[in-house]
């Protein structure tokens, strides 16, 4: 039987765990492993995505070998919020898959995702994991209900070539929310092309406008998320820095509904010069849209005063289906670990990941934030160095200050309807020159905390 | 005296002959469709208005609320914005859409063989095109710099550039011809039809009376198709206030919620927020005043066609 470092790791401690509970009774690890469970895993790769697949396949296989007595089923099925309700009533969805960050609040609170506490115990996974990452996907009482796989934080993604062409250094890109302004006049007068764009639809309005009023230090929502704190003189300053730039220098060109396709596709053809984004979407804007790798630059949210970046959170978090068994969880949990994280931890894991990447053209390592601890990263790093396909010398204004960065996460509860609200304040102060933002700030406002009381 | 006989008949006899007029065999006949309707069109209809008095995360057992769903989507300050805007769509679409194919069925009935059936074709052409791939196509054509297509066409004759969907008072205007365009092909070719029904002795006796063209059209065909149009123009209604593909696509319901309809602020209760109880009692409040609609103006319709 083949087995990895870690699931013979985790046995060990498994059994070591059921020497000690063995008199409460409690099933160990080992029982779970001689059980006949039945999982289904979700984001299996479509059949266009022929190496990813064949990456998936191969993993699924070697689980399979290490879990005799497991069945392993799996699925195309995706996070989509138009039909997760009705595939968690039919019982189709699958038993562990992925769901933003964005979302995973919601689910917790409306108790449609497993509390996998438990199963992270029984498995020993809990001592392995990032445990301020982990926060994420924890209620009030520290119960966990899924494991953050992929992190990242948002910041500005600029077109080298354009800063070229308007006389800018695209080394120094902007570190404030007024050089972005000076660069993005100096773009547009230079070479006609919107210096500055913004998404604004599909909640993505509301969503970087929340980067933006933590960049300027205020808050969407209290802590424990019961209370709209947006209606705010940050919020107004974000608003500020985008209505100066639409209405006063005419640099943010002129379609003002954009979503994120809409706007990567018009980056990437050069259009805009620069947009608050995800690092991540690199991998999009180039693979996808055909950006020239070279001309991409990424760095680190601007700020309202020049001091440290503050900045907005986001990622993947794998979640198991709310109405597994408890054998079912520990059996999703092993395969998140086995799949998502082992690669952190095992030299041969990680190297055989980039590979594969590399194999099929697609980006490696993009500079992030770590899902596990930081250390463990930096390891990983090191050992795909050789491999890595990603021009992180394009990253180098977001890495220098990275670490000095602060890392806020998405509003507690009802995160994408926020961003909904949103959306339409962003909108009017970019087609509207008389927009009212304080009677509209004020509306959202009423409306999300409507939507909290509920 | 037969109603004599009616009266005394048992229920048992009422079944018999019932089974004798081969009652049973067209209820096996039926049976197939009713199983299909009821599972699949009834029993969710049902279960929606069941859920909205519920709360729900088809994990734990429903808790009933009472009219809390209601009281939730009725307190929403969207929920007038959408009721607005969903009326102006409607009337715009009525009176873009209404006219139009009618214009459109009279002359193409005008025209001959061949001719005509070329441009009954061209008129249905569009309803032919995926609306979602219409819809993406008028995306590009309504692109808002001076290179987009209906600006470049427009500054040809000194008009623009306009921001078509990037401003809260265009972008409604700009959803509806587009679903003006998209939809006048069937009003058309339903509107042909009933033209073709007319019986020609009608117009020969008219045009004998000195009756010009327009006149043949007003006395004519005008009330002969009374029926045709009025219940194209209850679909309609009916249509234009369950708008959604549109908006959804075009503006996600922007410019500053200038598109947002009812249909699109049910989707996003169920989709954004997960909250199914807010949008099956929207949508129960939607059907409610579609019937009252359709009610009220089947009454008057029925007074006019007397």
């Amino acid at each position: 039987m083949k087995r990895t470092p870690w699931t013979l790791a985790a046995a060990t401690a498994a059994v070591a765990l059921a020497s000690l509970t063995a008199c409460a009774g409690a099933p160990t690890a080992e029982d779970f492993e001689k059980q006949d469970v039945t999982i289904t895993i979700g984001n299996q790769p479509p059949a266009s995505q022929e190496a990813e697949l064949a990456y998936f396949t191969e993993k699924v296989d070697a689980f399979r070998e290490a879990h005799p007595n497991w069945t392993i089923e799996t699925s195309e099925a995706t996070w989509d919020p138009a039909t997760f309700a009705a595939q968690l009533a039919g019982g189709n969805l699958p038993t562990v898959f992925g769901v933003p960050f964005t979302d995973i609040g919601s689910l917790i609170e409306r108790g449609q995702v497993a509390d996998i506490t438990s199963a992270l115990e029984t498995t020993g996974l809990s001592d392995q994991l990032n445990a301020s990452t982990l926060e994420i996907a924890q209620d009030g009482e520290g119960h966990v209900f899924g494991i953050p796989t992929d992190a990242y934080a948002l910041g500005l993604a600029y077109n080298r070539a354009l800063f070229e062409e308007a006389g800018l250094d695209p080394n120094s890109p902007p570190t404030t929310w007024e050089e972005v302004q000076v660069a993005a006049k100096a773009i547009t007068e230079a070479t006609g092309k919107a210096g500055y764009s913004q998404l604004t639809k599909d909640n993505q309005g509301g969503w970087i406008l929340t980067a933006q009023t933590y960049s300027f230090g205020g808050t969407m929502e209290n802590a424990e998320g019961t209370e709209v704190t947006f209606d705010s003189a940050e919020t107004r300053e974000a608003l500020d820095v985008i209505r100066t730039m639409r209405w006063e220098d005419d640099s943010m060109g002129s379609n003002f509904l954009l979503g994120a396709a809409d706007l990567a596709q018009s980056f990437a053809a050069g259009e805009v010069g620069m947009f608050v984004i995800q690092s991540l979407a690199y991998q999009p804007i180039v693979e996808v849209f055909g950006m020239p790798a070279e001309d991409f630059g990424f760095t680190t949210l601007p700020t309202a005063d020049g001091g440290d970046p503050v900045t907005l959170s986001g990622g993947n978090v794998e979640i198991v289906n709310a109405k597994a068994t408890e054998a079912e969880k520990v059996a999703a949990v092993e395969w998140i670990d086995f799949y998502k994280l082992e690669k952190y931890r095992s030299e041969d894991a990680a190297i055989a990941d980039a590979q594969l990447k590399v194999d099929q053209n697609t980006a490696v390592a993009i500079p992030g934030l770590s899902p596990v601890s930081d250390e463990q990263y930096e390891t990983y790093l090191g050992w795909i160095a050789d491999l890595n396909n990603v021009p992180t010398a394009n990253f180098q204004p977001y890495l220098q200050r990275a670490a000095s960065q602060t890392v806020i996460p998405e509003p507690k509860s009802d995160a994408q309807e926020l961003y909904a609200a949103l959306d339409p304040v962003v909108q009017a102060v970019l087609t509207d020159e008389g927009a009212d933002v304080d009677a509209l700030l004020g509306q959202a406002a009423d409306a999300i905390q409507a939507r909290l009381a509920r | 005296m037969s109603t004599s006989i009616h009266r005394a008949s048992s229920p048992r006899e009422r079944i018999i002959r019932w089974r004798r007029r081969g009652g049973l065999s067209a209820l096996a006949l039926a049976l197939p469709v009713l199983i299909v309707f009821g599972y699949f069109s009834w029993k969710p209809l049902v279960q929606g208005v069941v859920m909205a008095f519920q709360k729900w995360n088809f994990v734990s057992d429903p808790t009933w609320v009472g009219l809390s769903n209601f009281q939730y989507v009725l307190a929403d300050p969207l929920l007038a914005v959408a009721v607005g805007n969903t009326l102006l769509f409607t009337v715009l679409a009525l009176a873009f859409g209404f006219p139009l194919p009618l214009a459109l069925a009279v002359a193409v009935s005008t025209l001959r063989d061949r001719t005509r059936r070329l441009a009954s074709f061209l008129a249905y052409l569009p309803v032919i095109v995926p609306p979602v791939v219409a819809i993406l196509l008028w995306k590009v054509f309504y692109d808002p710099s001076e290179s987009g297509l209906f600006n470049s066409v427009l500054a040809a004759v000194g008009l623009g550039p306009f921001p078509w969907l990037n401003a809260a008072a265009s972008a409604m205007p700009s959803i509806v011809l587009e679903a003006t365009w998209a939809g006048a092909g069937t009003a058309t070719l339903i509107y042909l039809a009933a033209i073709t029904s007319v019986r020609p002795e009608l117009y020969e006796a008219a045009e004998l009376d000195g009756a010009g063209i327009a006149s043949r059209i007003w006395h004519v065909t005008f009330p002969q198709l009374r029926t045709v149009i009025l219940i194209m123009l209850l679909l309609q209604v009916i249509g234009a206030a369950q708008v959604f593909a549109e908006p959804y696509l075009f503006t996600g319901g922007g410019p500053q919620n200038a598109t947002l309809t009812v249909m699109l602020l049910l989707y996003r209760y169920a989709f954004t927020g997960g909250d199914y109880g807010a949008a099956t009692a929207l949508g129960v409040l939607l059907a409610l005043v579609l019937a009252a609609l359709s009610a009220l103006y089947l009454v008057i319709t029925r007074r006019w066609s007397e």
